[in-house]
């Protein structure tokens, strides 16, 4: 479970400070699809971000699975990132460096997974997302849909408990993004923890639980059945 | 993959500026690396050289007079522009005022010519230059029999059957003229030896024609053989004795030894050295040591007794009638581990007190060396100048390169730190990335520092170090090529912070 009391994040400008988060009391249950909604400025990527440790909080206490991580150094902060959660980004976020196949092999490799492993993981990653004929395309001449494929079996590598999504369908046409979000329910049903920020109403509707931010602010959270299509 | 992986991709993907900076670095590195291990190669070189009895020699020459003290009055007088000379009987007392000084010699470098007709024959003996082929021919032939007038010339060939009828035969013209390559068909009448006036002694010897028409050594005194460690392997060496009654004897180089006479036995053979017939009555052991400093090794050279400073008082002929006279030039050979310096001021205060101030300069060899080897380490190190400003270019452009690297790459880093990369280990990748450029240059750089080295050398042994084979000196290579690739890593360092410092969510978030 994860955490999150009295969680602020300001920033200082050179006019002053802006608030992004305040007082958000906010606990991710293991199994559940939640969403979180708000109009732009909201705050809605900082808490992911802040939930996914990429950013920490100016002020607060963010507990996973019972344990501090306010303190932490970077390195075992970069291990809890690479070990517990797999992000989904809005614009992918492959290395276009390196092929499919190599960008899910990556964040196994800062776990120390053998290279063997690495492979046979990796493909069996991208088979389940029906990618195993693209193994070796890089990026760039994949599809949108294919691309936000790949970063989700990248995501999964290391098998973690979270899985933290930022408008992942936001970059691709409907089909693709219904493709994608049959994906994120299918590894929700899977036991896989999602948290997702979106700014569609629909696809806010299909999360079991919805945060609503607004001014940084909680305003709302919306409990419901888990969705079936 | 990882890493490297990584790191080769995006040097392949940015193959540009990729080639830009190898280049850069491979140019620095060669250059200084030839320079480096030139400078290395000509410094063990000298080492190796100080080691050797040729460091130890110091020569002093009779200055001019007239350069002395600058006496307007003493130039006009013509004598006094000549050198001083200085008296052999004064030695002895020298080398007493002088105990680091363990010999004292003279020699003189000298090519001779083996051929009768040769021209140090026939300036000595003031022969004729009758060319080859007029042996037998020409009106001399009959009145020169026997006389030294005819011995360096063609027709004294001829005088030589006359007065030796029956032993020389119809080949013995052709023996005497020059065989080039050394070789000699039956036929040419190489074998039946050539029977000779000798003009001083005036009497008649038999020369044993040798392979090569012109060999080097030196007119040395006894003592040069002391001077260099030098020793007999076969016969022995001349001694003073031989000197002062100036026989006619030679020692010859181990090496020389081998292909003077094509049946390699040599001891006791007849050689004619511009126009003087000599015994052979020694070959040298191979030396002992290496021949930095040297014109050419000894091993190749023979020996004679010198004849400068030999005056001869009355009549000719007779051991008797010779005593040492005056001479331009003297050298001294000091102890080993003597302070060559100190030896040298202390042969000029000799000389002083002997001849006056300013009268003679003494120079030790090892000065000379040292000289010529800083007139190449002055142009090295310039080079050196010129490189080190290349390499700080490579440097520079090293910096830059992966700077705008990071910068441009801060979404890549803010990727992989939100999977699982630690701040120090894209640190360590950008380093890589760094050192795989650099390695690339460096090598390159290695290799053709070779090449460059040997075009530098070439350019700078125009102006010959005497016999100075010089090492490779593939350690200061390979160290100046892993200096290269320090270098360039830690002109990368900044960038590698860069990459380590980047804000994953600023990055992120960046277009």
């Amino acid at each position: 479970m994860l955490q999150l009391t009295n969680i602020t994040k300001a920033w200082n400008t050179g006019t002053g400070q802006v608030v992004g988060l305040k007082d958000i009391n906010l606990d991710v249950n293991r199994g559940e699809f939640m969403t979180i909604m708000g109009p732009s400025g909201s705050g809605k990527s900082t808490l992911l971000q802040i939930i996914g440790l990429l950013d920490m909080p100016s002020s607060g206490v963010y507990t996973i699975e019972g344990r501090d991580v306010m303190g932490l150094r970077d390195a075992d902060l970069a291990r809890i990132r690479n070990r517990h959660f797999g992000f989904v980004f809005q614009k992918f976020h492959l290395l276009p460096e390196l092929t499919a196949m190599e960008n899910v092999m990556l964040p196994m490799s800062y776990a120390g997974v053998p290279l063997a492993q690495r492979k046979i993981r990796a493909q069996e990653l991208l088979d389940r997302m029906g990618l195993s004929h693209r193994l070796h395309a890089r990026p760039t001449t994949l599809s949108g849909g294919e691309q936000q494929r790949v970063a989700i079996a990248r995501s999964l590598a290391n098998d973690p408990g979270f899985l933290l999504a930022d408008e992942p369908t936001g970059n691709l046409p409907s089909d693709q993004g219904a493709e994608i979000m049959e994906i994120l329910h299918q590894l929700n049903k899977e036991g896989m923890t999602i948290v997702m920020v979106t700014h569609d109403e629909k696809l806010g509707a299909q999360g079991s639980r919805t945060v609503r931010l607004k001014d940084g602010v909680i305003e709302q959270i919306v409990e419901r059945e888990p969705w079936t299509n | 993959m990882d890493k490297l992986t990584l790191s080769w991709r995006q040097i392949r993907i940015h193959w540009g500026d990729s080639l830009l900076a190898v280049l850069g670095i491979a140019l620095a590195t060669a250059i200084l690396a030839a320079v480096i291990s030139l400078i290395g190669s000509y410094n063990s070189v000298f080492d190796r050289f100080t080691q050797q009895p040729q460091a130890r020699q110091i020569t002093v020459r009779g200055q001019f007079q007239a350069m002395g003290s600058g006496e307007a009055a003493v130039r006009i007088d013509a004598a006094a522009s000549e050198p001083v000379r200085f008296n052999l009987q004064d030695v002895p007392k020298i080398m007493e005022d002088n105990p680091d000084v363990i010999a004292s010699y003279q020699a003189r470098y000298m090519r001779f010519t083996t051929t009768a007709m040769g021209g140090g024959g026939a300036f000595v003996f003031g022969g004729g230059t009758a060319a080859v082929g007029n042996a037998g021919g020409g009106a001399g032939q009959g009145t020169a029999a026997g006389s030294a007038g005819a011995a360096g010339s063609a027709d004294g060939r001829g005088a030589g059957q006359g007065t030796a009828a029956g032993s020389a035969g119809a080949g013995a013209g052709l023996a005497a003229t020059p065989i080039p390559g050394g070789g000699s068909g039956p036929g040419e009448g190489f074998g039946p030896p050539e029977m000779m006036g000798f003009g001083t002694e005036g009497t008649t010897q038999v020369v044993d024609t040798p392979l090569l028409e012109q060999v080097q050594g030196y007119m040395a005194s006894a003592s040069f053989f002391t001077a260099y460690e030098l020793q007999a392997k076969e016969g022995i060496l001349f001694d003073d004795r031989d000197v002062t009654q100036g026989n006619a004897v030679a020692v010859v180089g181990s090496e020389l030894a081998k292909k003077l006479y094509s049946d390699q036995r040599i001891l006791n053979k007849k050689i004619r050295l511009n126009g003087r017939i000599y015994t052979i009555i020694g070959v040298l052991a191979p030396y002992a040591y290496s021949t930095e400093g040297l014109p050419v090794s000894f091993d190749e050279l023979i020996f004679v007794p010198t004849r400068e400073g030999i005056a001869r008082s009355g009549a000719a002929g007779g051991a008797n009638a010779t005593f040492f006279g005056r001479v331009g030039e003297l050298s001294f050979t000091a102890k080993k581990g003597a302070d060559l310096a100190k030896v040298a001021q202390g042969l000029e205060a000799s000389f002083a007190r002997l001849y006056g101030e300013n009268k003679a300069v003494a120079q030790t060899q090892i000065s000379q060396v040292k000289k010529d080897l800083d007139k190449r380490l002055k142009i090295l190190s310039l080079l050196a100048l010129l490189a080190s400003a290349v390499g700080v270019a490579a440097a520079i452009n090293i910096f830059n390169l992966m700077i705008g690297r990071v910068s441009r790459r801060t979404r890549s880093i803010a990727i992989q730190r939100s999977l699982g990369a630690t701040s120090r280990s894209m640190l360590i990748q950008t380093l890589i990335e760094t050192f795989i450029l650099a390695a690339i240059g460096a090598l390159i750089g290695f290799v053709l520092s070779f090449p460059l080295e040997g075009v530098l050398q070439s350019i700078l042994e125009k102006s010959q170090l005497r016999g100075m084979v010089l090492p490779q000196r593939f350690d200061l290579a390979l160290g100046v090529s892993l200096l290269a690739i320090l270098v360039a890593g830690l002109f990368a360092v900044p960038a590698a912070l860069a990459a380590a410092n980047t804000d994953i969510v600023d990055a992120l978030r960046e277009e």
